[in-house]
């Protein structure tokens, strides 16, 4: 009888062998406890705690916006309106459609400490008896809004940020000037509700009465004041319903409305973006500590060779095999899922207790599944993807070795269904990763940035081990052993130069974006840059004040222009909520922008279609719009914008493109009328000043002493503000990409430990050949120091390329490499590498070489 | 739950139980190709006991892979049972394996993560025998080993490893136990008990035996030695000179 034709019949062999009996082999081997599977866990906790913590914070943080909207929003309705306010039909309207009405007015001013030269620009802020509508605001002392901001002794009281107190040198119970009028000090703000903590400002907020705001006399017709009128609907009332009663009784408001949807939409914005950001670097620590995960199944399974083989002989089948181990990783697998879900489930928790107040939004700590059921989802392809090439390679241990006590892990290609699964797995993450977030693009980037920077890690590993088998061997022994230790058949090599490559790679493209950034905000100041931005200039004040800046020793009135404020209404007579435009152009759409005017071309404008008008131009209303702008609008040359400015509707031909370069610290319009049209609108104008640094103070004092209406904005100080802005975000960002790094010195410790038997036999032969510890130490730190810095160099070449291509094409900016950024990280990630290297090979010097032989 | 493939017991003309028809097997290694069996042609009888002797490296080991299906031939023809092994898959051959061929190594290969019955219970247990674990205990009586049932094999000594692995192999009651020098790895008096044991247990089931050798006096006791030498199995005169020669030394 043939064994074959007789098996071709047995229907279980075509199944396959019973999971039970696997399950029962596997539950036996994992009474082992943790022994051998210690790295793969670390990496699988590592990778899924980051990205579901990262998720969970997220949701915390979007639950904090939700739950705090009417807070943040102040209302239930927020109708905003520029300058001029309101119409009074318009305000009666409001006031008789709801159940409460306030009005908030902000302006930006210059504070004045009184008695003394000191001043400041402050964010004014005048309500309404009945603000906050929602939240409630808390000061220091502890006392009622209204009894602060009263008038008392005919002096009204003021609600302060603390920053202001030190800036000017004041204390509560001080008076200062604002405007026209003298205000006293009365309470500290230690919450405001309608704003997140944190955001940029140029100034202290200085919170007084409606009343008390209007006797400043700052609420001139031009300024750039804001009007904000927050409605408290009846309760039968739903905010849609009530914004389309709105939007029916006035189609044509220059107004934005805002709903608790809408409540801190830029704040949404970043969360939502940093998010992704952050998830995405998650799943790369994922992905890099994958490597460590394979590497420490194969270390594990060709620790089980024998086991493997015996049961062989005694009749498993190859599937019984895999299907044991594949329970065995399994059940690892989800461990180290579960564990890393824990700590990702609970960040909300930690975050919200050691940052507390500095949050921008209080996060809700509560338990989020979907990102936790994501993160689950990418441990568990994770997992797959890097266990199921060892596994299936287990399946295939030949049996027969046991009968020469050799029996060796197999290196063959497994079964094509184990690739496809692999390959499946892989996809499946690609895909996964894809669908689950809203900025495709920049997803599909990072992925594929990733991939082929983890590739090139690859290649060169590949590179590095056939070029060391390839050169001269040296004549000292240290080196040559050293050589030899990264190129024999089982050295990590691979392994350790791609996860400690993609790693180091991600952190050295952020260091240098945020050195860039850091430069271009700090040091990329132009030689005649104004030190002063004055605004709030009133057309009568204009001579005058050409006249103070020309009395100031070294200082050069650079521009003044008028300013308008306008909002786009119609792209070539189609309302702008109707047409189809690029995200990008939302800050143009959305708000009112500035507006101005001029007939000569103005210096340092460069047009790229059309033509400049004559100065003297008389024609239509015309306009020369960012050419920027007009791409994202998609609107040329003829084409038409309608612009709502103090209520008025204004249609101007599109004359003229110009490329602005934003970077320049100049005011800069992007949109610019030709005469005619806008002289008789309300207006101010803005100027830039430049000063040599000892008149800064003198020309600060002289123009707002001479005009106590107009703010002055120092340079300096905002650049300072989004300079440690831009430090706060990027070291939240670093610390978050040096998970890929700590996944990086995972896969390297995993490295280590499953080497240190052949480190322990290496160290003995050489010893009882004659070498002493140091020499062998000496090899070791070599070839640590060798796979270091040539990892180094490479994810010091990956970074700087992606970073140019990060600021050039994405943030269309300069670019400069920084040397010192570079060499300290990448003398940090060598000396790591070094370090972590020997640190776990040193106990193998000192191995007594007897016992070692004696076991062997 | 998978099937072993049964026998045909009831066949009427006795059948040798082990048939090896001139089977070559060539391994390729770094140094070229190393001919391991040269043509082995090899009848042993159901209920034979058959000693195999020769030097190392002689292909004695070789010989019991192919013999277990552990190792393919490149040419020749391995019956086992009655069934012949052909190019049947390694899970046909594994699934044959298990109810009919029992196993004892020289390194008792014990899997290590097991306890003394869990390891004799494996053979069964893959079977799907649900009653694995009250033969498991029974076949460890019978190798004295009662009282170490729940031993792990690293709290045993080498002689009681060995007892397991005798128990795990015969638990099966299988038609043919190879045993690869079972007394290697023991001392002198220990191995002597090993081996009664092992006789003791083939005489009582009537098993087959294939026992790989270097001891004389243990071959002695089969009921038939060959004896191979360069992948081949000499001629019994030669064998008989040999055996002189080994008894004179």
């Amino acid at each position: 009888m043939n064994l074959e034709s007789e098996s071709a019949k047995q229907p279980s062999l075509r199944h396959g062998a019973p999971w039970t009996i696997a399950w029962r082999f596997a539950r036996r081997e994992l009474r082992g406890g943790i022994k051998g599977f210690r790295i793969f866990l670390a990496c699988i906790v590592l990778g899924v705690a980051a990205i579901s913590g990262v998720g969970s914070l997220v949701e915390a943080f979007r639950d904090g916006l939700a739950e705090n909207a009417h807070a943040l929003l102040g209302a239930d309705v927020e109708i905003r309106v520029s300058a001029h306010g309101a119409t009074p039909d318009q305000f009666a309207w409001l006031r008789n459609n709801s159940k409460t009405l306030i009005t908030v007015r902000e302006l930006r001013t210059m504070a004045y400490a009184t008695g003394s030269e000191e001043r400041t620009l402050v964010e004014l802020k005048g309500i309404d008896p009945a603000y906050p509508l929602y939240g409630s605001i808390v000061l220091t002392p502890f006392l009622p809004l209204s009894d602060v901001l009263a008038v008392r002794d005919g002096l009204a009281g003021a609600a302060v940020e603390r920053t202001l107190l030190s800036r000017i040198g004041i204390k509560i119970g001080d008076t200062v000037q604002v405007g026209n009028a003298h205000i006293e000090i009365r309470a500290i703000i230690a919450r405001e509700p309608d704003r997140v903590a944190g955001a940029f400002t140029l100034g202290p907020r200085f919170m007084v009465t409606n009343e008390t705001f209007d006797s400043t006399g700052l609420a001139r017709p031009g300024s750039m004041l804001r009007h904000k009128y927050r409605v408290r609907l009846q309760p039968e009332e739903t905010a849609r319903s009530w914004v389309d009663k709105l939007n029916a009784a006035f189609p044509n408001a220059a107004w934005r409305i805002f709903d608790l949807d809408d409540a801190q939409p830029s704040v949404k914005r970043f969360i939502n973006r940093l998010g992704i950001f952050l998830t995405l670097v998650g799943l790369t620590a994922l992905v890099i500590g994958g490597v460590g995960i394979a590497n420490a199944v194969t270390s594990y399974l060709s620790g089980r060779t024998e086991t493997i083989a015996t049961l062989k002989c005694l009749g498993a089948t190859a599937d019984i095999i895999y299907r044991t181990y594949f329970l065995e990783v399994g059940v690892f697998g989800l461990l180290g899922i579960c564990i890393g879900l824990v700590m990702g489930g609970a960040t909300p928790i930690l975050i919200a207790w050691l940052a507390g107040a500095a949050l921008p939004i209080p996060p809700v700590v509560d338990f989020y599944p979907s990102p936790l059921i994501l993160a689950a989802a990418f441990g568990v392809l994770t997992t797959i993807i890097f266990t199921l090439w060892p596994l299936a390679r287990a399946r295939d241990v030949p049996a027969a070795g046991l009968f020469r006590d050799i029996v060796s892990p197999i290196r063959r290609l497994p079964q094509p269904r184990f690739i496809l699964g692999t390959a499946l797995a892989f996809a499946s993450l690609i895909a996964l990763a894809l669908l689950t977030t809203k900025y495709l693009v920049f997803a599909r980037w990072f992925i594929i940035g990733a991939a082929l920077s983890l590739l090139t890690f690859w290649l060169v590993a590949k590179m590095i081990v056939f070029g060391a088998k390839r050169i001269r061997r040296p004549r000292l022994p240290i080196l040559r052993l050293a050589l030899s230790n990264l190129t024999q058949p089982s050295a990590p090599t691979t392994g350790i130069v791609m996860s400690i490559g993609a790693g180091l790679s991600l952190l050295m493209t952020i260091t240098l974006m945020d050195t860039n950034l850091s430069r271009q905000i700090t040091e990329r100041i132009p030689e005649r840059a104004p030190n002063f931005f004055f605004i709030d200039i009133q057309p009568d004040q204009v001579t005058a004040f050409k006249e103070v800046i020309a009395g100031v020793a070294g200082a050069e009135l650079l521009q003044i222009l008028p300013n308008l404020r306008g909002r786009l209404a119609l792209i070539n007579g189609i309302p702008v909520e109707q047409t189809t435009y690029d995200p990008s152009a939302s800050w143009f759409v959305n708000g009112e922008r500035g507006l101005t005017y001029a007939g000569a071309t103005p210096d340092g404008i460069e047009i790229n279609a059309g033509a400049w008008w004559p100065e003297d131009y008389a024609g239509p209303p015309a306009i020369s719009l960012d050419a920027h702008i007009a791409e994202e609008l998609a609107v040329g040359i003829d084409d038409t914008l309608t612009f709502n400015v103090s209520g008025r509707r204004i249609t101007a031909k599109i004359m003229s493109l110009r490329t602005i370069d934003w970077s320049r610290i100049r005011v800069e319009f992007a949109t610019i009328f030709a005469p005619g049209v806008l002289e008789g609108a309300p207006q101010t104008h803005v100027a830039a000043v430049s000063v040599i640094p000892e008149a800064e103070d003198q020309l600060h004092r002289m123009v707002t002493d001479s005009f106590t209406n107009v703010s002055a904005v120092r340079i300096n100080d905002v650049l300072e503000t989004i300079s440690d802005m831009f430090t706060r975000i990027a070291s939240a960002v670093r610390a978050s990409a040096s998970v890929t790094v700590a996944a990086g010195l995972l896969v390297l410790a995993g490295a280590v430990a499953a080497g240190y038997r052949r480190r322990v036999y290496d160290a003995v032969i050489l010893k009882v050949l004659g070498a002493t510890r140091s020499n062998v130490a000496s090899a070791f730190i070599v070839e640590y120091a060798i796979l270091g810095s040539i990892t180094t160099l490479l994810a010091t070449l990956v970074g700087t390329i992606a970073s140019y291509a990060v600021m050039s094409f994405v943030m269309e900016g300069d670019w400069v490499f920084n040397p010192y950024a570079v060499a300290l990280t990448a003398a940090a990630g060598v000396a790591v590498t070094v370090l972590l290297g020997f640190a776990g090979t040193w106990k193998a010097l000192g191995e007594d070489v007897m016992t070692v032989l004696r076991s062997d | 739950m998978t099937e072993p493939i049964e026998l045909d017991r009831s066949a009427p003309a006795p059948q040798p139980m082990v048939l090896l028809e001139d089977v070559h097997l060539t391994l390729e290694n770094r140094a070229g190709a190393v001919n391991i069996l040269r043509g082995i042609n090899l009848n042993i009888e159901t209920g034979e006991s058959v000693g195999v002797v020769g030097p190392s490296g002689s292909g004695k080991s070789t010989m019991l892979a192919v013999t277990a299906g552990l190792e393919r031939t490149n040419t020749g023809c391995v019956t086992v049972a009655g069934m012949t092994y052909g190019s049947a898959n390694e899970d046909a051959l594994a699934l044959f394996r298990r109810r009919h061929i029992g196993i004892v190594f020289q390194a008792f290969h014990l899997i290590p993560a097991m306890t003394a019955l869990e390891n004799v219970a494996v053979p069964l247990e893959l079977s799907g025998d649900r009653k694995a674990f009250d033969a498991a205990r029974v076949s460890l009586s019978a190798v004295g080993l009662e009282d170490r049932v729940d031993h792990y094999p690293g709290q045993l000594s080498g002689g009681e490893q060995q007892r397991v692995a005798l128990a795990r192999a015969f638990v099966t009651e299988p038609a043919l136990i190879l045993a690869d020098e079972p007394t290697g790895n023991l001392d002198t008096e220990t191995g002597k008990q090993i081996i009664n044991l092992m006789f003791e247990i083939r005489a009582r089931a009537n098993t087959t035996l294939m026992l790989i050798t270097h001891d004389t006096a243990v071959a002695n006791l089969c009921d038939r030695i060959v004896h191979l030498k360069d992948g081949r199995i000499e001629a019994p005169a030669a064998l008989a000179q040999v055996s002189a020669t080994h008894d004179a030394s």
